[in-house]
């Protein structure tokens, strides 16, 4: 029987060989101290993770939602009487996630969750997307928002609705974009009213807040739990993104669902414009941080977990192209035998795999992040957290240009017959447009992680691996090939420092493009000292990255914007 | 009515895609060259069991004989929702399906009145294809094979669908009685069963697994109730066919194709 | 000088057609100056039983009870444990019908005797009596010896030998079993739903089946079309039959047929274990399948990766012309 975790070879390859079990398990549990803490050693926690990686997740992708994705594709979600009706097919997958007890990943053991890292949390969310991208914006966004109500929101609300997510009975949606605010999430006009008699309170029950307003392409929108980022504060006095807080709705007749949008991909999944009439809510965390804090904190989760999708998303499309490519003959052979039909197999392949390694050292960080955090480490979750927050914008935004390129040679691949809804990469290159575009455009990522990367937030993790001491000579050799392009984009970091912010912006994805070159090559070299596959993976890579590299030095110091305007 | 189930599970080579001889010089199995599964035929007996403990309840116990590396299908059991599970500590690999009926039969008298064993009934190849109806000889029970579904357990019956040449049989059959269950066309569809549960898997991975020695269940020594040796295996020459791709675009390669298929004809 | 015992199930009158091959290897296995006993259980089942002597029994004995109309395992099998108790035969034969499989397993587990299913042949000299299997999926072939000389009871597989001829001077008088069925409290078939057996798959040359994959009885048409232009029979997986697409004499596999035509087309036929096990061995294989993955194509001599609604049209069309 297919799996899709141990099928995926690179990936059960990264979890069972690259991540830095001891140190991450070390960070998040407390083994031997926490009562509830089910594991008796590291090993045991590793193998439990990979095990359910393998069973149920992988089973389930491959044998129940891989299947019925086209139909899933096919019978989209419709709206009845206000009311959503997801497709037959997602409503099965839906209760085999339940049944599995797999929708409550990383919620806190005494909220009835598995309390995983987010490492294998993301690691699932790759394999879900796999075989149906549409069902990860269940399975995939729930973690997020459970997430947010657990770090910041009161225990009772925590008591309330976590249990609830963990078994799946409840599953979530964030109203964060309005029509007129979507990347600038500043703008955002939905009102939230205080309670009457009591101030700013933050008690569910005599506290409860009214909120009103629309919001717009929020996925699941017709989910049980909403986070809504709302203008509390009057803006005369605190405007901008200082007046908004946020809040915890659950689904009542004051929410109306008003349309659900029809889409080029994710049929799966419901995008909903919601109407808030004065309708309760509970307020999370302190008056004013919704956006800083909060919906920052939430995008992160989120933004990884789009990475996943993205990269779960490539994976069906090298596995559909190489398949065709093997069983498709043209004069006479198989078209993978065809010097471009093969390049582009093996280009494919690699950035496939490049993209899955920034995309698990992120999340390795992530956890780290989290983990400092708990523990009140404040040196270590300073550190990590800054890591953290410059290296998540990157790792979703090359996942998701990656995956589009992938889908994009993939129907390259398949010709005519890729162009065709019989063949399942139709679906996969319609699906995988909108990575790049929601939870922040690449443009979003990009213009995030410039001024940190400025910052050299991230040189830390350039240097550790430079510095490793390396006993293979081959390893070695090809790592002194990446010091020229090494020392080309910490010229080009300098060279921005004082340059003008139009500038920087108009260049910014020239220098992020650079640093995941080099840095990718870095992490794919230490790949090849436990696999010896990596060394020819990361020797195509350098051999592609050396001249791209030098080209975006280029364009780093010579930009300019010359508009193009045929009426002047 | 709660239903009470014994599931019989076995792990079992996969012979599906087997490349190159599996044999060394001797004849024997070479180690390594085949993997091991949980027979596909009993995880549809567990799922038929886990279905009647969904819709009626009741408790299930999935028995396996083997050495305790060899039983991992038992703990998988667990994970999928099986109440309790039992080893019998025997080598499985020396015994025939005869001897295996014989302990399982001694084992499944010491758990609490179960209504109903279950089993797969074979692989198509014949290998341990005899458990069931050896079972239910030895329990002296009534048995019935290559059943899809068990449709109703009530009153003291149960209400079971038998694939049998050229359609179905409806039976109806006494409790306790041993069930062997088909490839199973389950309702869900594809036709996998259950995967595990993760909340039970965290939960029963050190879960102690009781076990039954052969003496516990009588049987002094287990490999003299074998009826059967094997005293040659030899490997069997593949196949050799030779295939083609035919593209169905390509009108004069279907001609060639039908030309060459219905020569003579 | 051997004993051989064969378990003739008999259905609507006829002799399954894999107990006439159980005819023909007990015969042989006897030798001529041995003795070929065979029984019938049934409903009505004695007038038809007295035909095995002209398929080479030299005693023919039947269980007729109208209770015994549906197969039971309970019953069945303490019945002819009885009786091969008494006969004491070096080897006993059963079809490999799902009947078959399942009494001979049973009766083995009653009498602690040497059980082998699906076996493709059987030894007999002197104590030695062995039973032969290819199995691993046709990777190996395995000797299954009898231990401390026990009867070696065995289910034979479809086409591990020819069937018997039928002689019709051989002629006797068909025997009452002694041994009592046991009714009490037992199983009992509520309902068949068994299709009548309309066409003669066995005797195809060219047959044409089709899968799951072919996706509506509405497409079936092309399976039809294309099985009238090459005058072929019609085959089908059990999926097919279970969708009702098609009556159960079709199925092919199994719980099916086992056939053996010049050429086999395979559409939509993705080629399940289930269904390979009756067709494999046929002259030349043609799969015509969507997915270039579908097991079907490793045993197929021409692999057609399309759709058979593109597909076929074009072969009737050459057909044609």
């Amino acid at each position: 029987m297919p799996n899709f975790y141990t099928d995926n070879r690179d990936l059960a390859f990264i979890m069972e060989h690259l991540i830095d079990w001891d140190a991450l398990i070390a960070m998040k549990e407390r083994i031997g101290e926490d009562s509830d803490c089910p594991y008796g050693s590291v090993e045991e926690a590793r193998t439990t993770y990979l095990e359910m990686l393998r069973d149920p997740v992988g089973e389930l992708a491959a044998n129940r939602f891989a299947p019925r994705a086209a139909e899933v594709d096919e019978q989209g979600c419709r709206l009845e009487n206000g009311r959503v009706i997801l497709s037959e097919p997602t409503e099965r997958n839906l209760k085999d996630l339940r049944d599995a007890q797999l929708m409550g990943m990383t919620i806190p053991r005494r909220y009835g969750g598995l309390q995983f890292p987010e490492t294998v949390y993301t690691a699932a969310i790759e394999v879900v997307s796999q075989a149906d991208a549409s069902l990860m914006n269940f399975f995939g966004l729930q973690g997020g928002i459970a997430e947010t109500i657990a770090e910041f929101a009161d225990e009772s609300l925590k008591e309330q609705y976590l249990p609830r997510m963990s078994t799946g009975e409840f599953t979530g949606a964030m109203a964060l974009t309005e029509p007129d605010a979507g990347s600038d999430l500043a703008a955002v006009q939905t009102r939230a009213k205080e309670p009457e008699g009591a101030t700013a309170t933050q008690d569910p029950v005599t506290g409860l807040w009214k909120i009103s307003g629309t919001k717009r392409f929020i996925t699941n929108g017709c989910g049980d739990v909403i986070l809504v980022l709302a203008r509390s504060e009057d803006p005369a006095k605190k405007g901008g993104g200082r007046g908004l807080s946020f809040f915890l709705v659950e689904k009542n007749p004051c929410v109306t669902v008003r349309r659900i949008e029809h889409k080029m991909g994710i049929h799966g999944v419901p995008t909903c414009e919601l109407a808030f009439d004065e309708c309760p809510a509970y307020l999370i965390g302190t008056r004013g941080m919704g956006l800083a804090r909060y919906t920052a904190w939430l995008m992160l989760a989120a933004r990884l977990a789009i990475g996943a999708q993205a990269q779960g998303i490539a994976q069906a499309a090298l596995v559909e192209a190489l398949k065709y490519a093997d069983e498709r003959e043209q004069f006479g052979r198989p078209i993978r035998q065809f010097a471009q039909v093969a390049a582009m197999l093996s280009n494919m392949r690699m950035y496939t795999e490049a993209s899955r390694a920034l995309l698990y050292k992120t999340c390795e960080i992530v956890d780290l992040h989290q983990g400092a955090e708990a523990r009140g480490l404040r040196e270590e979750a300073k550190r990590y957290g800054r890591m953290a927050e410059a290296l998540t914008p990157i790792a979703k935004y090359y996942a998701t240009e990656i995956a589009n390129r992938v889908c994009y040679d993939a129907i390259q691949i398949h010709g005519g017959n890729g162009y065709m809804k019989e063949y399942p990469v139709e679906r996969l290159y319609r699906d995988v447009r909108i990575t790049n575009i929601y939870e922040g455009t690449s443009q979003i990522q990009i213009n995030w992680a410039l001024p940190r990367l400025l910052r050299g937030d991230l040189d830390a993790l350039i240097d550790e691996e430079m510095n490793r001491s390396v006993a293979d000579p081959e390893i070695a050799e090809q790592r002194g090939r990446v010091r020229e392009p090494l020392a080309l984009l910490r010229e080009s970091q300098q060279f921005l420092q004082n340059a003008d912010p139009e500038y920087r912006e108009l260049v910014a994805p020239h220098l992020v493009d650079m640093w995941v070159d080099v840095y990718v090559c870095l992490l794919l070299l230490r790949q090849s000292e436990k696999w010896d596959y990596k060394k020819t993976v990361a020797h195509r890579f350098i051999d592609l990255m050396l001249p791209r590299v030098r080209m975006n030095r280029e364009y780093v110091g010579h930009s300019h914007l010359i508009e193009l305007n045929p009426k002047a | 009515m709660s239903c009470n189930c014994v599931v019989i599970v076995r792990e079992v080579w996969d012979t599906r895609d087997l490349i190159g001889s599996i044999l060394d010089e001797a004849g024997h199995i070479k180690p390594g060259a085949l993997q091991t599964r949980f027979e596909p035929e009993d995880l549809n007996a567990l799922e038929v069991a886990l279905r009647i403990k969904d819709q009626q309840g009741g408790k299930i116990t999935a028995i396996a004989v083997g050495a305790p590396r060899g039983v991992e299908v038992l703990r998988e059991c667990l994970y999928r929702g099986a109440d309790a599970a039992v080893q019998v500590d025997a080598d499985a690999s020396v015994l025939d399906d005869r001897a295996l009926s014989v302990l399982l039969a001694a084992a499944v008298k010491k758990t609490d009145a179960p209504d109903l064993v279950l089993t797969g009934t074979s692989v198509v190849d014949g290998e341990n294809a005899m458990l069931g109806a050896m079972l239910a000889a030895e329990l002296a029970w009534d048995h019935v094979a290559w059943v899809d579904a068990v449709e109703a357990v009530a009153g003291g019956q149960a209400v079971v669908k038998r694939a049998i040449e050229m359609g179905y049989e409806t039976v109806q059959t006494p409790l306790p009685s041993v069930i062997s269950i088909g490839v199973a066309l389950l309702e869900d569809d594809p036709r996998s069963p259950r995967p595990a549960k993760a909340m039970l898997k965290l939960k029963m991975k050190k879960t102690p697994i009781p076990v039954l020695t052969p003496a516990e269940l009588g049987v002094a020594d287990p490999a003299a109730l074998v009826t059967t040796r094997v005293t040659r295996r030899e490997s069997v020459p593949p196949r050799v066919i030779e295939s083609r791709q035919v593209d169905p675009e390509d009108v004069a390669a279907l001609k060639t194709m039908l030309n060459e298929v219905l020569k003579g004809k | 000088m051997a004993k051989i015992a064969v378990f003739a199930e008999i259905e609507d009158g006829a002799i399954h057609d894999i107990c006439l091959q159980c005819m023909s290897k007990a015969r042989a296995l006897a030798g001529l100056d041995g003795r070929v006993v065979a029984l019938a259980a049934g409903r009505g089942v004695s007038e038809t039983a007295a035909k095995l002597f002209g398929y080479g029994a030299d005693e023919v004995y039947a269980a007729d009870h109208a209770a015994l109309a549906g197969y039971i395992s309970r019953p069945f099998r303490t019945l002819t444990a009885g009786w091969l108790v008494e006969q004491a035969p070096a080897a006993a034969l059963f079809p490999a019908t799902t009947l078959g499989l399942d009494l001979a397993a049973s009766v083995a587990g009653v009498l602690s005797s040497a059980g082998v299913l699906y076996a493709d042949d059987v030894r007999l000299a002197g104590d030695d009596r062995t039973a032969r299997r290819i199995e691993f999926d046709r990777k190996v072939v395995t000797d299954y010896a009898a231990a401390d000389g026990r009867m070696l009871i065995i289910a034979l597989r479809d086409g591990a030998a020819d069937a018997a001829s039928f002689d019709a001077g051989r002629t006797g008088a068909v025997k009452a079993v002694s041994v009592a069925p046991d009714f009490v409290g037992a199983a009992k078939v509520l309902k068949r739903d068994v299709a009548k057996k309309t066409i003669n798959l066995k005797g195809a040359r060219v047959i044409v089946a089709g899968g799951a994959g072919v996706g509506s009885l509405e497409n079936f048409s092309w399976i039809r079309d294309l099985a009238s232009a090459l005058g072929a029979e019609i085959g089908a997986t059990r999926a097919v039959v279970d969708a009702g697409w098609l009556p159960a004499d079709h199925q092919i596999g199994q719980t099916g047929a086992t056939v053996k035509p010049d050429l086999y087309i395979a559409c939509g036929i993705s080629g399940a274990v289930q269904h390979r096990v009756g067709m494999q061995d046929s002259g030349k294989i043609i799969a015509i399948n969507t997915d270039p993955n579908a097991p079907i194509f490793k045993i197929a001599h021409y692999r057609i990766v399309g759709d058979l609604k593109a597909v076929i049209p074009k072969l009737i069309q050459l057909l044609k012309s």
